[in-house]
Parts: structure tokens; C-alpha cells; sequence
């Protein structure tokens, strides 16, 4: 692969309430790439995923991560979103009174007004996306992911259920199109149809353009989204890392193969 | 009402009881209701501000205007507008382009304009101004007006009975569904004004109709005062939704007194917002007089800087198979701060009641306040009834959540607010209404 990778994660150390979570880790993402990062519970997966996007109570004691070549360690969190890096949270909260219509062209609209503004010095008052424009995005996005399109008026993840809340987060992935997405357990607490509707629309998205994370408990995902790189992460840092094979190893021997910590390759 | 503090203001004399009369006299008022303003006059004489030992006013003080009150002018009249274009701009933005609702307009102590389209006209709904409603409905308001707001409730309310000016009756027959909404508006011109309007809404039996009040102003040099009545009647099985929209300038002082009964089968649906004044204090008393009758009430107040909000809520159960629900939703910024005070009595003999009242708090600021006083009187032992406060700060989850999506902090946290308060907004019947107030919230979040 050519090029400065679009995310680049150098020996990350991140604590969270004074105790060592990540403990040097390092990973590159480039777009175009599918990397499936898994471990087991505790192994500090979520606590990457949300130091990426910038969560304020991690604290990164030292290391660095780079996006598109720039560190993003003084970002915040809605910075780096505009920036083209992506989360899908893995306990999507909810937002009451505020509709996923609402809510997706607010952020749409945020996106356009900083590039306005650093386009022309000045944010133009209300021109945002047409409204027409944005509802023939949002139904085309929503039709790939089997959406009702009654849920666009629902409030955001608010009564939705484990499926709903999943693929309401790759219906904004969808949406903003970001170059990373890092994926957090999308596949926890889902169905296997509602599996395959979220797996379909992840590789819909897939491209040249869009690099992805899938942080994964489990082998199943990857039955479905065919990752390039699979990552293996104990106790805050990466183990092992290889191609599609290592996931179908994991699968049947688990984890504990691991922790005898004997076997450790690095490709 | 307790008189032990004796602060009677010297400016609440004869003079002004008498100078109200005469006017009332002069526009053609019936002689029962001059004689119920001497009445009120009486009271007023006998009755000094409450007092700050009592529940209701405990934490809310308004000192700086009892110092006030007596060089406040109860007679300030604005001439009448011939047309739209002759109101206040921001009323006339309200209005532009509805063509089909009624309009009573008043501004200071008078009505200056009045509509009646003739869809609604010829239904036989009347909205008019007070003072012609007591000369050629008076059979309509001898039994209302002051029906559910007695005059001797305390001494604001008593100088309000006494010194009226302006006000609307809204009248809707027996079956009809009123066509287009009722909107009534008050405006105050500027500072050193005593507003005291009252105002009676009927609804018929089996009548429907939306009545929607605004009260406006701008920011202006000098207190006033607004100390304005409601009694609202649903006759059986009428259904009504009453907005009442309260965003005067920081100038004002507001003190509302709403009533409502209700009787068999009525439903009544209450929206309540309040953005403006310097202090503002409201009492809704929702009385469930007919058996199937229910109330659903919803409010907010959102306040900023160091304004003062309290609002008191009755639910009153009258009798049995009666239903009550209730939300009130406060966001407060800066050094504002509000009190929400909600009873909920259940009459002996009122089994079968259903009544909920909630109340949530947002806190925007470290330096807001919110207190939630709620209660409950209940003299039956068939009855449901629940209640729950809550008060908080904005959930740093739900910012990281938008923040992670690409919102700058500052929208993030608009989006929060807005949603917050709409429960309340969804329910503000006219889609014009509710817009407006969207943009003061937002306005106001900034």
C-alpha cells in the first residue's frame, strides 16, 4: 500500500480513571482496507474504539494517533467526525424529542457549514442541505438498509430496539460518509437477519474511499464483511495480527490459545 | 390569605378603584358587575401584598415591585388599530398570513383590534373583547366571570377584579366545532403599566375549539405589571386546547391566575410555555368537575440570566372516573432560576382517579436553579396517582454521542434542548405558533 495511512495509531497508551487500559498499541487503517480488530472482554477493544473518536474521560498518557497524516490527540470529538473519522457506537444512546431526520441533517448541515467556512471565511445563514435533496439521500439510504421509513421521524435510538439502534448507526455512517469508520460491537445483541441487513449495508458502503474497523467479539461478523487484516488485541495491546485465516483459527481454538502468549507472529 | 404583614400600598386607593368605575360606567358595564368591582375594591383595601410566609410565595419575591405598584398607571390605552399594519411588529408577525383565525388584540389596558371571520361568525362563536361581551352577552359571564377566580383569592387578584381592563369572552354553542382557531394576544407598550385583563372562555356542550393566547413585549426602561385572569368552562363533552405563550420583555412582571372546569366527559388539553419577564409567576388550577373528564397538561418554562419563574399547578379531582396528566418541563441558563409547585387533590367520594404529574428539569449552567415541590391531598382510596421530579444537567454522554457525529458542541447541545422541550412543543397546535416558538428557544439557547 502507498501512501501516508489515513489512520495511524503509534504505541497508544491510554488510561482510563488512573488505570492502564491500552499499553502500547499500535495499527494502521487505510482506506480501502477492512480490518476486523477482536480479543476478548476486557481486553480494551470499546477503549480503542473511543479514544479514536475522542471520548473526554480517556486520557492518552502517550503515543500518538495520526489522521491523514495529522495528530488528532487536541481534536475534539466533533472535529475529528468532520474530519472523516466515524464511530458506530456500541450502546447507541438516545436523543428524546430530537428525530433521526432531524438530527441527520443537523449534522449534515454542521459538516457543510465548517467547509463553507473554510471555503469563504463565512458560514452562509441557512444554506444548508435542500430539504428536498436530503430526504431523497436519507430514503435511499434507508431502503438499503431495510429501514421503515417511519423511523426517520422516530426520536433518535429513543424505544428503538438492539437491531434498530445498530442499523440506525450505519444509516449515519451511510449518511456522512466518513474515510474511517471504526465499528464497536456492531454485531452484539443482533439477530442473525438483522446481522446480515447491517453486514450488507457495511459492504455496500466498502470502497476505495472508506477504510473500516470492525471491533468484534466474535468470529460471525466476518462471515459476512471479509476483512483484509485481522487483529487480535490482549490486554491493551495487539498479539497477533494476519489475514482472514486468523479469524477462523480464533474461532475454533479461542482465545485462551493466546493467553499462552506462545505463539506470536508478526506479519 | 394571611394579613398579619400590613403593607397595603398607599397607590391602591380610592382614586384608581373609582376612576375605574367611572370608565366601566362610561363603556355601558351592567350595574352587577360595577357592583362586583366595588366589591373587589373592598377586599383589595382589606388585603395587603402576600405575604412571604405563605406557600406560595415563600420563593418568589416580588419586593422590588410591591415598591413599584403604586406609580404604575392601570389606565395607559393605546388608541385602535384600524388595521394589522397599525399593531406592534411582532404582533403583526404572528398574525401575517392567517387569514382564518379569530383575533381579539389587546394592547396595554385595551382591546385594538378584533376579528371574527365569517366562517366562525356564522357557526355563532363569539370572541370579543370583555367589555362589549359584558354588555350584550351578560348573560354569558354573570355565572363565569368570576365563577372560578374569586376576587378575595389575594390582593393581586382582588385590585385585578377591581381596576379590569380589557380581557376577551370567547363563546363556542352547544355541537359546534369551531372552524378556525381563537388567538388573543396582549401587548404592553412599555414600562409603568398595570395590565389587569380578564378573560372568560365557554365551550358548549359537545363544542370544540383551540383558543390560543399570546403574551408580548419588548424590553422596556421601568416595570410593569402584568396580573391577568383566565376561567375557562368545558361544558360536557366539549373539547378544548388552550395555549397560553408567555414571552413578555424583561421589564414585566407576570402574574397569571388560569382556572378551568370541567365538566362530564370534557377534555381539555393545556399548553403552557414561559420565556419572558423579569419574574414571572402562573397559577393553573385545573378543576375535574364532571365524571369522565380529563386534563392534559403540558408546560415549560426556560429561562436565562436571572430570571425568575414559578409555576403552581392544580390538579383538582372533583369526582370519581376522573383523569389528570401533567408534565412540566423547566430549562434554565445563567443564574435563572424556577420552581415548579404541582398539587394533585382527590376529593372524598372521587375514586377511580387517574393522576400523573411530572416534572423535569434541565440544567444548563452550574449557577441555575430548579426546585420541584410536589404534593399530594388524597381523600379516596380507589385512586391511582403518581408523581416524579427530576433535575439535571445535560448528559455528557448524549453531547459525546452528537459531538462523535460532527456537531460543534454548541449545536449539540441546542439539539439537547430543543428535544428536551418537545413533548411540550409537539402539542402547540398551530404549526405558525410552534414554529416561533422554536426560534425564540433557539434563540434564547444561543
Amino acid at each position: 500500500m502507498s501512501h501516508v495511512p489515513e489512520l495511524a495509531v503509534k504505541n497508544l497508551h491510554v488510561a482510563v480513571e488512573g488505570k492502564e487500559i491500552l499499553k502500547g498499541l499500535s495499527l494502521e487503517v487505510r482506506k480501502g482496507e477492512i480490518h476486523a480488530l477482536m480479543g476478548p472482554n476486557g481486553s480494551g477493544k470499546s477503549t480503542l474504539a473511543n479514544t479514536l473518536m475522542g471520548y473526554p474521560r480517556y486520557e492518552v498518557t502517550s503515543g500518538e494517533i495520526l489522521f491523514k497524516g495529522k495528530s488528532v490527540l487536541e481534536m475534539e470529538a466533533d472535529e475529528r467526525s468532520r474530519a472523516g473519522l466515524f464511530m458506530a457506537f456500541q450502546y447507541p444512546v438516545a436523543i428524546p424529542g430530537v428525530s433521526v431526520a432531524n438530527f441527520l441533517r443537523t449534522a449534515l448541515n454542521a459538516r457543510r457549514a465548517v467547509q463553507d467556512a473554510n471555503g469563504t471565511g463565512a458560514m452562509p445563514v441557512g444554506k444548508g442541505i435542500p430539504p428536498k435533496e436530503f430526504r431523497a439521500l436519507l430514503r435511499e439510504k434507508m431502503a438499503l438498509l431495510h429501514m421503515d421509513e417511519s423511523v426517520a421521524g422516530r426520536y433518535l435510538n429513543d424505544g428503538f430496539s438492539g437491531g434498530e439502534k445498530k442499523r440506525a448507526e450505519i444509516l449515519q455512517m451511510a449518511i456522512l460518509k466518513p474515510e474511517i469508520a471504526i465499528l464497536d460491537e456492531t454485531d452484539s445483541g443482533l439477530d442473525i437477519d438483522a446481522l446480515r441487513v447491517v453486514a450488507e449495508g457495511v459492504n455496500a458502503l466498502v470502497g476505495p474511499d472508506l477504510g473500516v474497523l470492525i471491533i468484534t467479539h466474535y468470529q460471525r461478523i466476518l462471515n459476512y464483511v471479509k476483512p483484509h487484516f485481522v487483529h487480535v488485541m490482549v490486554d491493551g495491546q495487539i498479539q497477533i495480527s494476519g489475514g482472514p485465516e486468523l479469524a477462523l483459527k480464533l474461532e475454533s481454538l479461542g482465545y485462551d490459545w493466546l493467553r499462552e502468549g506462545k505463539e506470536v507472529t508478526t506479519p | 390569605m394571611t394579613t398579619t404583614e400590613l403593607r397595603t400600598p398607599t397607590g391602591f386607593d380610592v382614586e384608581w378603584a373609582a376612576r375605574a368605575e367611572a370608565l366601566a360606567t362610561r363603556s355601558g358595564e351592567p350595574a352587577w358587575a360595577l357592583e362586583r368591582r366595588r366589591a373587589a375594591a373592598e377586599i383589595a383595601r382589606s388585603l395587603s401584598f402576600p405575604s412571604r410566609e405563605h406557600e406560595l410565595w415563600r420563593r418568589t419575591d416580588f419586593r422590588t415591585l410591591e415598591a413599584e405598584v403604586e406609580k404604575l398607571d392601570p389606565f395607559a390605552e393605546s388608541p385602535a388599530a384600524r388595521r394589522l399594519d397599525d399593531l406592534p411588529p411582532a404582533i403583526r408577525s404572528r398574525v401575517t398570513g392567517d387569514d382564518t383565525s379569530a383575533l381579539v388584540i389587546q394592547r396595554d389596558g385595551g382591546v385594538v383590534f378584533e376579528r371574527v371571520p365569517a366562517s366562525l361568525a356564522r357557526q355563532g362563536v363569539i370572541a370579543c373583547p370583555m367589555g362589549r361581551a359584558l354588555r350584550d352577552h351578560a348573560d354569558r359571564l354573570t355565572g363565569t366571570l368570576g365563577g372560578l377566580l374569586e376576587s378575595d383569592y389575594d390582593w393581586y387578584v382582588a385590585i385585578g377584579a377591581a381596576l379590569r381592563t380589557g380581557g376577551a369572552f370567547v363563546y363556542v354553542p352547544d355541537g359546534v366545532d369551531a372552524v378556525a382557531p381563537v388567538r388573543l394576544f396582549h401587548w404592553i407598550d412599555g414600562g409603568g403599566r398595570l395590565v389587569v385583563p380578564r378573560s372568560v372562555v365557554v365551550l358548549g356542550r359537545g363544542a370544540r375549539a383551540t383558543v390560543v393566547e399570546e403574551l408580548l413585549s419588548e424590553t422596556a426602561d421601568g416595570i410593569s405589571l402584568y396580573a391577568g385572569g383566565t376561567e375557562v368552562y368545558l361544558g360536557d363533552e366539549s373539547k378544548l386546547i388552550y395555549g397560553t405563550l408567555q414571552d413578555w420583555g424583561r421589564n414585566v412582571y407576570h402574574y397569571s391566575n388560569q382556572r378551568a372546569r370541567l365538566d362530564r366527559g370534557a377534555e381539555l388539553q393545556w399548553i403552557q410555555t414561559v420565556l419572558g419577564g423579569r419574574m414571572a409567576k402562573a397559577n393553573s388550577y385545573f378543576s375535574l368537575a364532571g365524571p369522565g373528564s380529563q386534563a392534559y397538561v403540558h408546560g415549560f418554562m426556560f429561562g436565562d440570566q436571572r430570571q425568575h419563574f414559578h409555576l403552581h399547578t392544580l390538579q383538582r379531582h372533583l369526582v370519581d372516573h376522573t383523569t389528570s396528566d401533567l408534565l412540566i418541563k423547566g430549562c434554565l441558563k445563567g443564574r435563572a432560576r424556577s420552581i415548579y409547585q404541582g398539587l394533585i387533590q382527590v376529593s372524598e367520594g372521587a375514586q377511580r382517579t387517574d393522576a400523573y404529574q411530572a416534572n423535569r428539569n434541565l440544567l444548563l449552567s452550574d449557577t441555575a436553579r430548579a426546585d420541584s415541590i410536589p404534593g399530594l391531598e388524597i381523600l379516596a382510596n380507589d385512586v391511582r396517582c403518581t408523581h416524579g421530579a427530576t433535575i439535571g444537567h445535560v448528559d455528557p454522554e448524549q453531547m459525546y454521542y452528537l459531538m462523535a457525529r460532527g456537531l460543534p458542541p454548541a449545536e449539540a447541545q441546542r439539539l439537547i434542548v430543543e428535544g428536551f422541550f418537545a413533548p411540550v412543543l409537539d402539542r402547540i397546535p398551530l404549526e405558525n405558533v410552534r414554529e416561533q416558538l422554536r426560534q425564540v428557544i433557539q434563540h434564547k439557547i444561543g
